[in-house]
């Protein structure tokens, strides 16, 4: 515990050590890539409004023109805001239009790269938490818990779910970054047969393709929970950016948009030709010094 | 100024590990649907109609505007004639009409006098997801 609570004020303190050091900036361009966080925070300059899209899953037959790429079908969508307290820390809110989920986050960034590699990589500490707005459904009155033995009703608690991340990425020079982040999600109502806690281990990268524009990708391994036909989560995309927007259009395995669901849930088969079309949108809203 | 700066940063880190920490509080996993023991399938006539005869007709009778549940017409007008029809949602039970009044998910629950006992709500339940048959 002496060590756990030495290492955790080490990593906090961190940042005012290495405050001479001149740090390394735009590993990425956005605070997120696709689905995942990135390394990037909030710019101290101004509140980030972020858009996240994700059309309709379709096949690669002929559901992806009878659906036009998905457009035609639900979507999915996720307004958000993350608000800057200094440069090291952020934290966020959002709303997405499945299960009414509505989610609270948090960022810190106690180490970064430096230009001169006295610090070769970046670390994020992240963590968010969801509350399911929809209501539940009824079950039917032979609905037990997982032991079989006690009858099943919903509780508030149930509601809830938690994903916690730390991420690690280098930018290894102007055209290409990468990052690496181990993930825990913890949901307090899973489906028979799931553990409630899920770890997986994201990569993700962008690779720069013009001054303004750059290729990127994420892959998700889990550790538990897997999905079905090994189907991990999976997106390539291309994204480009202003000074105060970011676009990032993307081909992905799944719709859904929190972490929580993306990283436990089962993603779409892309094996078997299944994949979604999504955008994601971020406008920073600089304010008048 | 910065050791200001830092307690905030400390407080709030300290909240998202208490939060993280609070996550533990439920271990649940569900729900877990157990077939129930096979047993005769619910008649109209024999089960629900007698219950409507118990608990409904006094109001819904031939003189009550919607809905008439004597033994008669009970069954069509839940399923064709009733101002609301169909009552029954075979397709997914629970959302039925009819439950819904009983439960007073929808108005007032039903039967005014006094809600009907959950085994007798079942019971029309059952009768639904059975596939609502005039049997």
């Amino acid at each position: 515990m002496k060590k756990f609570t030495g290492l955790a004020v080490s990593v906090l303190f961190a940042g005012s050590l290495c405050a001479q050091d001149e740090y390394v900036s735009g590993t990425f361009r956005s605070t997120q890539l696709i689905n995942a966080q990135t390394v990037e925070m909030c710019p101290v300059g101004g509140p980030e409004f972020n858009i996240r899209h994700r059309f309709g899953v379709v096949g690669a037959d002929t559901t992806a023109y009878q659906q036009f790429l998905g457009l035609d079908l639900p979507a999915n969508i996720r307004l958000g805001f993350a608000f800057p307290i200094n440069e090291r820390l952020s934290i966020g809110i959002g709303r997405t239009k499945m299960r009414k989920f509505v989610d609270a986050e948090i960022k810190y960034i106690p180490l970064k790269q430096t230009v001169d590699n006295s610090m070769p990589v970046s670390v994020v500490l992240y963590a968010n938490c969801g509350v399911r707005g929809e209501r539940f459904p009824r079950v039917p009155s032979n609905s037990y818990y997982g032991d079989s033995l006690t009858p099943f009703e919903y509780k508030f608690e149930h509601r809830f779910s938690y994903n916690s991340e730390i991420i690690v990425a280098r930018k290894f020079n102007d055209k290409f970054s990468l990052q690496l982040a181990g993930s825990y999600v913890y949901r307090n109502l899973v489906n028979p047969g799931e553990e409630n806690g899920t770890g997986s281990v994201i990569i993700s990268g962008m690779y720069a393709t013009g001054m303004s524009s750059s290729l990127i990708f994420e892959y998700a391994y889990r550790f538990n929970n897997r999905p079905e036909g090994n189907a991990y989560p999976l997106a390539i995309g291309w994204e480009f950016g202003t000074v105060a927007h970011v676009f990032q259009l993307f081909l992905c395995s799944t719709n859904e948009i929190p972490e929580q669901e993306v990283y436990t849930g089962n993603p779409n088969n892309y094996f078997k030709g299944k994949f979604a079309i999504g955008f994601n949108i971020k406008r920073i809203m600089w304010r008048k010094n | 100024m910065k050791t200001t700066r830092v307690i905030f940063q400390l407080f709030l880190c300290t909240t998202a590990v208490a939060t993280l920490a609070w996550s533990s509080c439920r271990k649940d996993t569900g729900p877990l649907v157990i077939p129930l023991p096979v047993t005769a399938p619910v008649s109209f006539q024999n089960d629900i109609q007698p219950l409507f005869n118990s608990s409904c007709i006094s109001c819904h009778n031939a003189s009550h505007p919607y809905l008439q549940l004597d033994s008669c017409c009970s069954y069509y007008e839940l399923l064709f004639t009733g101002t609301n029809a169909p009552y029954v949602d075979t397709l997914n039970p629970p959302e039925s009409r009819i439950i819904k009044r009983m439960t007073g998910e929808i108005g007032p629950a039903m039967p005014l006098t006094g809600t009907l006992p959950q085994s007798e709500i079942d019971l029309v339940l059952r009768w639904i997801e059975e596939g609502a048959k005039n049997n």
